[in-house]
């Protein structure tokens, strides 16, 4: 029986994950002889045998593929045979091809966890274990192809014992670029607040540990970035990293030791487990279990919400840290200044962080791709991503049709970029406040990475029309004339339509609710129901606009909002009575008053953001943001409390245009009546506040005779506004979409950018 | 009040009720009134200007106009006459030169009060002895009915510079020095226009520099160039808009330190309760000044020996990266750019 040959090409998430070793042990299942090699983003096999092992050989190809790989095609060529002898590994060509792909961070694996604490194994508590299954993968990687030499694992000349299980077939660490141990591999080390280190090694661990138990506030260094932390248990160590760190209010992620440890601190259920245990290990925002005595304060580690994040340790430094400490919870929260980059550097670090934390835990290797956690809120049936980044960032996302390759640079904050070409979008990780020229500048960095591990050259580029964004400005001075401006709400509708993969000429009615955006007309949009297709949009309703006193102020104080908001509904003399708490007291409200009569910067906005702010500010609930989103979030934890869910508030539309000033005042007339709970008011002050977008929504859809509705935007984030607009939306008999994959908050901006200036340019 | 206390058209008509308005209120209150051999007292067609002996031979003449409106004319601290006196030795002042002689029209409506008119020229008077500067030539229109709402002046300078020092000249590594408290004069307006009680008084900061600055523009290093190498006056669009043009012009990057800005407490928190940034609220007798870093201190201390700069202070340095941008580190450690003032706000918080 002559044998065939073949040229068989594979696209997908092919290369860091064990793929090449993958193929050569089939090969040699199946007899085939010949090769395997990368080739920028794809994997190059020639395989040559029996037309029926071929035929085997290709169908455990599909089948059999490690775990954290995906194949997006297979292309097949006949081709002359050459009679190889045997099969074997090709060192990786640097030729790069566009598409090349590179593969997430993989949290550690059950293997290595297990090799990790098994005394007999030569890698027993080495922290930086790892193999073709697990471990760092985008951090490390300096340029594709992913191999050693092009990783900062590059430094670490593995040890023979290493060599050995990297070069045969049959090991696990066949090809795993990451092998290496503590004979040759990178070191932990354990320093003061000045960087003097103290001790190294395993020693550095136990010290780490030590510094944990007694109350200490860490600054730990992993794959991706630095995290500070303490013990979550201990409320002296929370309430001195809130001191130190200067967040009176924010809500600190937690890593539990392991799943039990995190049930008794949340509930979680099948789906969300089977998430937190994912190889990804996002954070996942989950309902506090107030009901079992996990010992925790929580109102220290998340202060007036119902949830709290919590993730699973992913690397062999965690559970390392665990099996030393009493604590079986810690706080991990990204080292960095609100909005800035997380530190990835050791001197940066010691300089940086040295007034927070106690003690450094170091090591020698090299970060060189920032990622912070990745963090998903979960709702009741479902979830959404807050921030996608790592264990998901660079894998892409599917379009459901192609476009030309294009960029969409984003908003302002929570930022992220993205690259795209045909059907995938390569979005960033999370880059942050770029209104910070740091972050603006890591930003710029962010886009040469991701245009150089993407090879993408883009033919169009999207950004927001805001003129004063960084990223703006960033795309003008450097996109030139292949730069199309996109609304803001057109660009979440946008990704969220891509998200759901909506056809190419798919038109939706698409409710945006988010804080601003800045409109078509120049003014400040935030509350709007837009006609929206892949490429155009118009307004078919809207929140009503009020006047924002000292503008971004009102951001920061909500109740300057309840002061324009409520003026004209509320006698002046009544409403200016009323027990606020602006900063510079009695002087202030005057002048917010003075400002609001003389229309002295004061800008009109119909943002939803500010609305709920409003409602949380008026029931005493939020009087001062100190983080984003404060007022509205603990608002939904307010309103979760109420017992009693059967008062309604009144909701009036004119013209589309929902009067949410008009709403105010009926929660302020209800407030007045004293017969109802805060939670109740709350409750139904969302509640109407849904009521009447979504029927703003529903009329729309009506007039337009489309049978999509689609809802975006930070508010989206709100569990019980959400289902209630998805619930009406369907009482109507209309069609529900809303996130998946894609943030929908700003972090999903750049996608919706990309998407049309590339569909805009090709007309 | 009668109509005879009033500005009136013949007022601006060349006969004898101009020559009242010239003779009895001009003349009479100004009383530095020539710079050389033909002065105001001539009432020729022009006047002439004498080149003080101590100039030398190398100077060059520098020329500015400016043409006044404000609202209101009289304000705490100052008024529209002061602002067009100083306002053009400054912009002399901050070219490196000495101001020798204004000229100065005026604009007025018909129905204006002469008294307060009278009170404006008194005040420009003030003004030019302060700033040792002569008012040497003029000119008056009236406007009839309300086709002008508020009166306009408009002043001429002339100075000789012995070295011009412009607004282009920093290199990295300067110093940047600004001479007193920013936003004085904008807030000042803008509470009084708008009837703002703040508690605390807030005046406008109207003054001569010429002054202020006369000391530090003498010094010279070593090769006799002059330590100040950029100088400019933070007026309208306030420190923003002059150090982003001072950055732009110079192709340096600047990076300014935002707790070492100086701000009078009542200017802060005024801007605090409307939402405004006091860095890009206009001043009138202020400037900003780019200096050698090996003469910094001298300059400062200079600065603060004179009551215009007691509060003069360090608040940045020139770098030689970011080029053209104008960068704040806040008081978080992290750095925001400080952008050209850009009229009413766009909020940007989510
Ligand atoms: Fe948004
Ligand atoms: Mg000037
Ligand atoms: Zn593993
Ligand atoms: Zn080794």
């Amino acid at each position: 029986m002559s044998n065939v040959s073949r040229l068989i090409i594979v696209e997908g998430i092919v290369q860091g994950v064990g793929f090449r070793p993958f193929v050569y042990r089939i090969a040699k299942n199946h007899n085939i002889t010949g090769s395997v090699k990368n080739n920028g983003g794809r994997v190059e096999i020639i395989a040559e045998g029996s037309c029926g092992n071929i035929e085997s050989f290709i169908h455990d190809l599909r089948t059999e593929k490690p775990a954290v790989s995906q194949i997006y095609a297979i292309d097949f060529k006949e081709i002359d045979t050459s009679g190889y002898d045997d099969f074997t590994i090709i060192k990786s060509s640097t030729e790069k091809t566009p598409n090349s792909i590179l593969v997430p961070d993989i949290g550690i694996c059950s293997n290595c966890t297990q090799e990790l604490a098994d005394p007999e194994n030569r890698r027993y508590e080495y922290p930086f274990i790892s193999c073709t299954e697990c471990g760092p993968r985008y951090t490390l990687t300096r340029t594709l192809p992913y191999d050693r030499q092009n990783t900062s694992m590059f430094d670490f000349k593995p040890c023979t014992a290493c060599n050995n299980e990297y070069t045969s077939p049959a090991d696990r660490r066949f090809h795993a670029q990451t092998v290496c141990c503590q004979e040759c591999g990178p070191e932990l080390t354990f320093t003061d607040n000045t960087g003097n280190i103290l001790s190294k090694g395993k020693a550095a661990i136990d010290e780490c540990a030590k510094a944990i138990n007694d109350g200490k506030i860490l600054a730990i260094k992993g794959y991706g970035g630095f995290h500070l932390s303490c013990d979550a248990f201990q409320d002296e160590a929370v309430k001195l990293l809130r001191s130190r760190i200067g967040r009176p209010q924010q809500p600190f992620a937690i890593m539990t030791k392991d799943i039990e440890t995190a049930r008794q601190i949340v509930h979680i259920n099948e789906k969300e487990e089977k998430l937190l245990l994912s190889s990804k290990r996002p954070v996942l925002i989950l309902n506090k279990n107030e009901d079992s005595d996990s010992g925790c304060d929580y109102e220290e580690l998340a202060p007036q919400l119902h949830n709290i994040g919590v993730m699973l340790p992913y690397s062999g430094i965690h559970h390392m840290l665990f099996k030393n400490t009493s604590s079986n919870a810690y706080v991990m929260t990204s080292a960095n200044i609100p909005g800035l980059p997380m530190v990835i550097e050791d001197e940066v670090a010691i300089r940086e962080l040295g007034h927070i934390a106690d003690n450094y835990l170091l090591h020698n290797l090299k970060i060189e791709n920032r990622i912070d956690d990745s963090v998903i809120r979960a709702f009741k049936e479902d979830h959404v991503f807050i921030r996608r980044s790592r264990g998901y960032v660079p894998e892409p996302i599917e379009l459901p049709f192609d476009i030309r390759p294009s960029v969409g640079v984003g908003a302002e904050l929570s930022n992220t970029l993205i690259f795209t070409s045909g059907n995938k979008a390569y979005i960033s990780p999370h880059i942050g406040n770029t209104n910070h020229f740091e972050t603006a500048m890591y930003h710029a960095e962010v886009f040469d990475r991701f245009s150089k591990l993407t090879s993408i050259e883009p033919e169009s580029w999207g950004c927001d029309m805001h003129p004063h964004f960084n990223t703006t400005k960033f795309a003008m001075e450097t996109g030139g004339d292949i730069v199309v401006p996109v609304q803001h709400h057109h660009a979440h509708l946008v990704s969220l339509m891509a998200d759901a993969k909506l056809d190419r000429d798919a038109e939706i009615i698409g409710i945006a609710l988010d804080g601003v955006g800045y409109g078509s007309d120049g003014t400040v949009w935030g509350g709007e129901i837009l006609q929206a297709s892949y490429t155009e949009h118009s307004r078919q309703g809207h929140l009503k606009a009020h006047a924002m006193p000292g503008g971004d102020l009102c951001s920061y104080y909500p109740e300057r909002m309840v002061i324009s908001m409520l003026r004209g509904h509320v006698d002046e003399d009544e409403l200016f009575a009323l027990p606020f708490e602006l900063k510079h007291g009695k002087m202030e409200l005057k002048m917010v008053r003075e400002q609001l009569e003389k229309n002295i910067n004061v800008v009109m906005s119909s943002s939803s953001g500010r609305v709920l702010d409003a409602a949380a500010a008026l029931l005493g609930i939020c009087k001062y943001r100190s983080y984003q989103g404060e007022p509205a979030m603990k608002l939904e934890s307010y309103a979760r409390k109420a017992t009693e869910r059967s008062l309604e508030l009144p909701v009036t539309i004119k013209d589309n245009v929902f009067d949410t000033g008009m709403l105010l005042f009926e929660l302020y007339n209800k407030i007045n009546e004293n017969e109802y709970s805060v939670p109740e008011l709350a409750w139904a002050y969302e509640t109407a506040f849904a009521r009447g977008v979504s029927e703003m929504a529903v009329r729309a859809a009506e007039r337009t005779r489309i049978d999509t509705i689609g809802l975006t935007g930070g508010v989206a984030y709100n569990e019980h506004i959400s289902y209630r607009i998805r619930d009406i939306i369907k009482e109507n008999d209309l069609e529900f979409i809303s996130h998946s994959k894609v943030p929908c908050g700003d972090a999903g901006i750049s996608l919706g950018q990309a998407i049309v200036a590339s569909l805009k340019k090709e007309e | 009040m009668s109509q005879q206390n009033r500005i009136s058209m013949e007022h601006g008509a060349g006969g004898e009720f101009m020559q009242q308005l010239i003779g009895g209120i001009i003349l009479k209150n100004i009383s530095r009134r020539s710079a050389g051999t033909v002065g105001l007292d001539d009432l020729d067609d022009g006047s002439t200007i004498s080149i003080p002996e101590e100039m030398g031979d190398d100077y060059e003449i520098v020329m500015t106009t400016d043409s006044h409106v404000v609202d209101p004319l009289f304000f705490p601290g100052g008024d529209i006459g002061r602002i067009a006196v100083c306002g053009t030795v400054n912009d002399l002042t901050v070219m490196g030169a000495k101001p020798l002689a204004l000229t100065c029209a005026v604009i007025i409506p018909e129905g204006f009060e002469i008294s307060s008119f009278e009170e404006i020229i008194k005040s420009m008077n003030l003004a030019a002895e302060e700033a040792e500067v002569a008012i040497i030539t003029g000119d008056t229109k009236t406007i009839q009915g309300n086709k002008l709402d508020s009166m306009i002046i408009n002043t001429t300078g002339v100075g000789v510079a012995p070295k011009v020092v412009r607004d282009n000249g920093l290199s990295p590594d300067d110093v940047i020095i600004v001479t007193g408290n920013l936003g004085d004069h904008g807030i000042a307006l803008l509470s009084h226009r708008e009837g703002f009680d703040f508690e605390t008084k807030l005046v406008s900061d109207v003054a001569p520099v010429n002054g202020l600055l006369k000391a530090p523009l003498e010094l010279r290093t070593e090769d006799g160039q002059p330590v100040i190498c950029a100088l400019k006056d933070p007026t309208r669009g306030g420190l923003a808009s002059c150090i982003n043009e001072m950055a732009q012009k110079s192709g340096v990057g600047i990076i300014l330190e935002e707790t070492d800005i100086p701000v009078n407490m009542a200017v802060s928190t005024a801007c605090e309760m409307l939402g405004l940034n006091p860095l890009e609220i206009a001043n009138e007798g202020k400037a900003v000044i780019g200096v050698r870093p090996e003469y910094a201190e001298q300059v400062l201390e200079l600065l603060k020996s004179h009551k215009y700069g007691q509060n003069a202070r360090i608040v940045g340095k020139a770098v030689s990266e970011h080029k053209g941008k104008v960068l704040l580190r806040t008081s978080i450690g992290s750095l925001r750019q400080l952008g050209m003032p850009v009229g009413d706000p766009i909020p940007r918080v989510c």
